[in-house]
């Protein structure tokens, strides 16, 4: 029984085994074979050799101490050294030992030179040569950048977006919708000083006529502020009037070469239209009659009659005479 | 894993996982699929995989599908031999590789397998044994005998020695 199961015949014994054919006493000698290698045993063979230790005497455990010394290189076991070196398993001791039990048994020189030569060499010729199908390409992901270069145009559309100042010439904006023509339009006024929104509180200087309050509308937000600086510039001519609608146009550009064009418009809202049109319409009449006589006329009806509010009040030299409704004087 | 380094990964280790699959399946296409579906598997994975494991995964990876696919088509034994040139009958002219290659193919799968990662790519034991999920004594065992039944094909020829 002692060195019947060595690393070349195990198996045999082993599918002995699994096949119920193996005998007690052969059975504890493959498992005390296995149990010395456990490198061997491939999967599990159920039981193991300490399920056997109650029936191994110590007789029995001593004897396969002495016959199982598989760390000695003899007949038996130099297939497994032989292997065991080709793999680099061995230390350098059991390499020693190995080339003295060869020169005493040089036949298994040959298998020693057998193992050596079992290397398989990859080819290299054999090259997978579609590489680029397995690649993959890195994502860009754009959309912060097309945001960043969004606001930055934005940003820079703003900053660059032109004031609107003025050097004086008034042009006509193109696309402006269209205004009544001038025929109705109010005398050129001459407005010399503009200072807010209130525009125009005055627009004929000259004439001493009143104009009612107006309201500018700049078409953009942004510029009204800007507008209503640069009205003080602006020429006369710029300015028309809508009578039927009471509203008056003011039309503007600026100097940058993009000609942007802003509307104004300001309605007018007249806080004593009656007078106004009597004062306009006897203005004439009175300033050629003081010529003709050398005397001085005036006539003023409504709020600019002299401490009346509604009547009038008619001035020719040191004579005057006024009248309202409810009282009538004559001095 | 980036995708730089996974590019990296098919520069560097398709051709072995392709040499790999070729000594398998012996069949050109075949062998092309495996690697496909090995990188595309790792692809989809990639940003979990370590770069640095990236060839073990590869090739974990890639034997698993040749041993679906050998269950599946039950073709690896059943391809003739003329459809690789590297497995044929060694011929009159002496060439161990072409010796060793028609051994290798008479081994049982798993022993191929473990020889081949073994010698082509040097992979150790304990690696062996994670790439194809075996203990580090079971692969021992394999390559043992793998190595012993490569040695008595060479030593049925003569010329050798």
């Amino acid at each position: 029984m002692r060195n019947k199961i060595n690393i070349d015949n195990y198996e045999v014994f082993y599918l002995d085994y699994l096949e119920g054919n193996l005998d007690q006493e052969t059975s504890l000698d493959l498992f005390a074979f296995l149990a010395k290698h456990p490198d061997l045993q491939v999967e599990d063979l159920g039981p193991t050799l300490a399920d056997f230790d109650l029936q191994l005497g110590d007789d029995f455990k001593t004897n396969l101490k002495q016959d199982l010394g598989f760390e000695k290189i003899n007949v038996a076991t130099i297939e497994y050294f032989l292997t065991a070196e080709k793999e680099g398993q061995l230390s350098d001791s059991k390499i020693s030992e190995l080339d003295a039990f060869l020169k005493t048994h040089p036949a298994f020189a040959i298998d020693r030179k057998l193992y050596a030569l079992t290397t398989l060499q990859a080819e290299k010729s054999l090259v997978f040569e579609p590489k680029k199908s397995l690649k993959h390409s890195d994502t860009i992901v754009l959309w912060p950048y097309l945001t960043a270069l969004v606001a930055a145009s934005a940003a820079l559309l703003i900053w660059l977006w032109p004031s609107p100042e003025f050097n004086g010439s008034v042009q006509s904006a193109a696309g402006i919708p269209a205004v009544k023509s001038p025929q109705n339009a109010l005398p050129s006024p001459n407005v010399n000083s503009l200072a807010h929104a209130d525009f125009p509180k005055n627009i004929d200087s000259k004439k001493q006529t009143e104009w009612a309050k107006a309201s500018l509308h700049p078409t953009s937000p942004s510029a009204s502020k800007d507008l209503t600086a640069n009205l003080k510039i602006r020429k006369a001519a710029d300015l028309s009037y809508d009578s039927e609608n009471n509203i008056a146009f003011i039309t503007l550009d600026e100097r940058t070469p993009t000609s942007i064009a802003y509307q104004a418009s300001a309605t007018i809202k007249e806080e004593n239209s009656s007078a106004l049109t009597m004062n306009e319409a006897l203005k004439p009449v009175t300033s050629r009659l003081s010529d003709v006589i050398k005397t001085q006329v005036d006539y003023q009806t409504g709020v600019n009659a002299t401490s009346q509010r509604k009547g009038f009040h008619l001035k020719i030299g040191q004579f005057e005479m006024y009248q309202n409704k409810s009282v009538k004087s004559q001095r | 894993m980036t995708v730089k380094e996974f590019n990296t990964a098919v520069d560097e280790f398709s051709d072995n996982i392709f040499r790999f699959s070729m000594k398998h399946l012996r069949n050109e296409m075949s062998a092309k699929d495996i690697v496909q579906e090995t990188f595309l598997k790792v692809w989809a994975k990639h940003e979990e995989i370590n770069a640095e494991k990236v060839k073990s995964y590869l090739f974990t990876t890639a034997y698993n599908a040749i041993m679906d696919f050998v269950k599946k088509e039950k073709r690896s034994y059943e391809l003739p031999a003329e459809e690789f040139q590297g497995t044929t009958q060694p011929n009159n002219t002496f060439d161990l590789q072409e010796i060793l290659n028609h051994a290798l193919n008479q081994l049982p799968e798993i022993q191929k397998t473990l020889v081949l990662l073994r010698d082509y790519e040097g992979y150790s034991y304990e690696e062996i044994g994670e790439i194809c999920e075996l203990k580090e004594s079971q692969v021992k065992v394999y390559i043992f005998r793998a190595r012993q039944a490569l040695k008595t094909s060479l030593k049925s020829i003569e010329m050798i020695v």
